[in-house]
């Protein structure tokens, strides 16, 4: 216990001060931040519908409303009341190409003709580009709600009839699953997050093993303490680094969530909710996460193991990375078949069971037996691999010379 | 104190690297283990050591299996490594602690003996930036920070400068004065007859020659005369020596090699140069030296 102790600690601190690992932990928070950081940017530009604006404030926008033959002469009005953060002017029809140009140059002004047309008129905006954020769908709304408002008034409807009738109906959506989007894309991420820390980890055993064959170290620590008890300490390791990393990345993606991006912030319409993300899915995650690395990183320490130079690591680790892709393609394919039989399989395959359970238990109420199963089903599949990797491990980190093949490590003795 | 290794066999593939091998050290000292590039000196010490598993035969310290809870040994081998990009005390301080010392002990042992080297300096240098010969010192304390009683030495002199190598040898005086058990395979002949008592000559994985040093050398007798002399009183010396039968073995700057049948030819020689007016600056009738032995034995083999 003492060797793994002592390894642990070494391997881990050997890659913890490594520039790779900073460089990529200091990326990754940019990243994240700056994500967090953008519903907040783009929210602030865009001067969305309903914005409060304090009276004698000044209107940051301008709206030029041509109207030549007067088709809808409540349209400014309208308009005004719906959009106060705009200031909708009367524009004049000869001034249409000075309007353009100023357009052109200024994303803060548009302009929106009526055009005469049966059996309603249309309607024509100009704006500076695909991006200057004006809230053309809302405008069209407010002046088909004007055309409508007149021609029931013109046919004897009451106002009040008439406001019934353009009121909009309100409505919710109860799901009666788990699911909802946030769940959904959460589930993606996490199991494109858990493929890539999955992959990305056990290289790191795989190198630090090869490593230790190129620098022809092992020889030496070979005799200093057991293989298994130095492979054990490796991937454990290597394990909690990646674990540290992960920390850091959700904390980090924690507090953007709380301080940076607003609270009424939504996607297409549908708040951002972290609700299905519970402490025991989170711990199950977790769970899966490191038991998913285990089972990975022992297979890659096997491929360090074979080759002699770091270089020819790549080619070594082609079988590993062909397991792992078809694993997680598997898993990913399946989020969006909906048969349960199907799904239930991939969460027993202990390779695969890794990257579908994140998307399942955010959206889904798991069975507690599908979980029990899956997570016995995995530590019997790392206990297997381990005892067949540390057989290899042991045989082949002595060989110097050409890469071992499969076959050749298997007729090596320990 | 006996480490025995008994009938032990190993073969790659088709390839013996090891054939039925037996040898006992049953005192400290130096034990020398010697032969050809590929003999299988390396996977020798490599299945002593119990990293390399072996095909038949048994190896015993006191009569148990080696193991590190049996006996503490340490290993420097031949291809030198270390880890390039960690500071040299933090290594030394692993490696120590994986043999069982605590990390204050280590350290404690680590400092003493890069003291002991001349390397303190370079003790928060990362490896990598060390030369080679100041990597090589601590590959030693690698070897020896725990302090073993069995310590194996895969070429400790080889690519050292003369300084460097004196360091090494002061070492190795102190160890044997400390009745450790040392396993030393070189290639440098003079190194292995300064050193070692006793030795086994591999070639292709069998043993040619094994025993002690001084019998084995004593059981080939005077066969050696070395004669140290000017040029000019070398051509009146080389007929002499056609009339007595001596064979040139290596002719020298200053003197010449002879292969004597025996001591009689030996002074009639060197009675007929007095007679000549020739008097040596040197005449010596010695045993072979290790490196003959070892060329007549492997060659022999071959």
């Amino acid at each position: 216990m003492k060797d793994i102790i002592t390894v642990f600690g070494f391997t881990l601190r050997d890659n913890i001060r490594k520039k790779t690992f900073i460089i990529t932990t200091v990326i990754v928070l940019v990243l994240i931040l700056a994500a967090c950081s953008l519903p907040t940017i783009f929210s602030g530009s865009k001067g969305d519908k309903g914005a409060d604006v304090t009276p004698g404030e000044k209107k940051s926008n301008t709206c030029y409303v041509l109207d030549q033959n007067n088709l809808v002469p409540g349209a400014i009005s309208a308009l005004t009341e719906a959009y106060p953060n705009i200031e909708f002017k009367k524009g004049e029809s000869g001034k249409t190409e000075e309007y353009k140009k100023t357009i052109e140059g200024d994303k803060s002004v548009a302009m929106l003709e009526i055009i005469k047309g049966e059996p309603i008129p249309s309607l024509r905006f100009t704006v500076t580009d695909f991006m200057s954020g004006v809230p053309t769908d809302g405008m069209a709304q407010v002046v088909r709600q004007v055309i409508v408002a007149d021609v029931l008034s013109k046919a004897g409807v009451s106002e009040a009839d008439s406001r019934l009738v353009l009121t909009d109906i309100s409505y919710t959506t109860v799901p009666a699953g788990k699911m909802d989007v946030t769940g959904y894309s959460l589930g993606i991420v996490l199991t494109l997050l858990m493929f890539f820390a999955v992959y990305f980890y056990g290289y790191g055993v795989a190198m630090s093993v090869a490593s230790e064959k190129t620098s022809r170290v092992m020889e030496t620590l070979v005799v200093s303490a057991k293989p298994s008890r130095i492979l054990l300490g490796k991937c454990v390791a290597m394990g909690v680094l990646g674990l540290i990393q992960l920390t850091i990345f959700i904390l980090a993606g924690a507090a953007g969530y709380s301080l940076l991006i607003p609270d009424d912030f939504t996607i297409s319409g549908v708040p951002l909710a972290l609700s299905s993300f519970t402490p025991l899915s989170a711990v199950l995650i977790l769970v899966y996460f490191l038991l998913g690395y285990s089972l990975f990183a022992m297979i890659n320490s096997v491929c360090g193991a074979t080759v002699s130079r770091a270089e020819d690591l790549q080619s070594a680790m082609t079988p590993s990375v062909i397991v792992s892709m078809i694993s997680f393609y598997a898993a990913y394919a399946v989020m969006f078949i909906p048969d349960p039989g199907i799904r239930r399989i991939v969460t027993y395959i202990p390779f695969t069971s890794p990257f579908i359970m994140p998307f399942r238990l955010l959206n889904e109420n798991v069975p507690a037996i599908d979980i029990g199963i899956s997570i016995v089903l995995l530590i019997a599949a790392i206990v297997l691999v381990s005892i067949v990797s540390v057989r290899l491990y042991s045989a082949s980190v002595l060989h110097y010379g050409q890469r071992l093949k499969i076959k050749e490590i298997f007729k090596l003795k320990v | 104190m006996a480490l025995t290794v008994r009938n032990v066999s190993k073969s790659f593939g088709d390839k013996k690297a090891v054939d039925n091998l037996s040898f006992e050290i049953s005192r400290p000292g130096v034990f020398g283990l010697l032969g050809t590039n590929g003999a299988g000196k390396t996977t020798t010490i490599r299945m002593i050591l119990g990293i390399m598993s072996r095909d038949a035969g048994e190896i015993t310290w006191n009569g148990k299996p080696i193991t590190s809870e049996n006996v503490r040994y340490g290993y420097m081998p031949e291809e030198r490594g270390l880890y390039p990009k960690v500071r040299v005390l933090e290594q030394l301080i692993y490696f120590g602690e994986l043999r069982g010392m605590s990390r204050l002990e280590a350290e404690r042992a680590a400092s003493r003996w890069m003291d002991r080297l001349g390397v303190t300096e370079y003790s928060r240098m990362l490896a990598e930036k060390l030369s080679k010969g100041n990597q090589q010192k601590i590959q030693l304390i690698v070897a020896l920070i725990h302090d073993p009683e069995l310590i194996f030495l895969d070429e400790p002199f080889s690519g050292l400068d003369p300084i460097n190598t004196n360091i090494f040898r002061s070492v190795m005086s102190d160890l044997i004065d400390a009745k450790k058990t040392i396993i030393m395979s070189s290639h440098q002949m003079p190194t292995v007859e300064q050193y070692c008592s006793d030795l086994v000559i591999l070639d292709k994985g069998r043993s040619v020659l094994s025993g002690n040093l001084r019998a084995i050398k004593a059981g080939y007798g005077h066969t050696n005369l070395s004669l140290g002399c000017s040029a000019k009183a070398l051509n009146t010396a080389l007929p002499i020596a056609e009339k007595y039968g001596l064979r040139i073995l290596e002719k020298q700057a200053d003197g010449c090699e002879f292969k004597i049948d025996g001591d009689e030819s030996a002074h009639g020689f060197l009675r007929d140069l007095i007679g000549m007016g020739v008097i040596p600056e040197r005449f010596e009738i010695r045993e072979p030296s290790l490196h003959e032995i070892f060329i007549d034995k492997v060659g022999e083999a071959k």
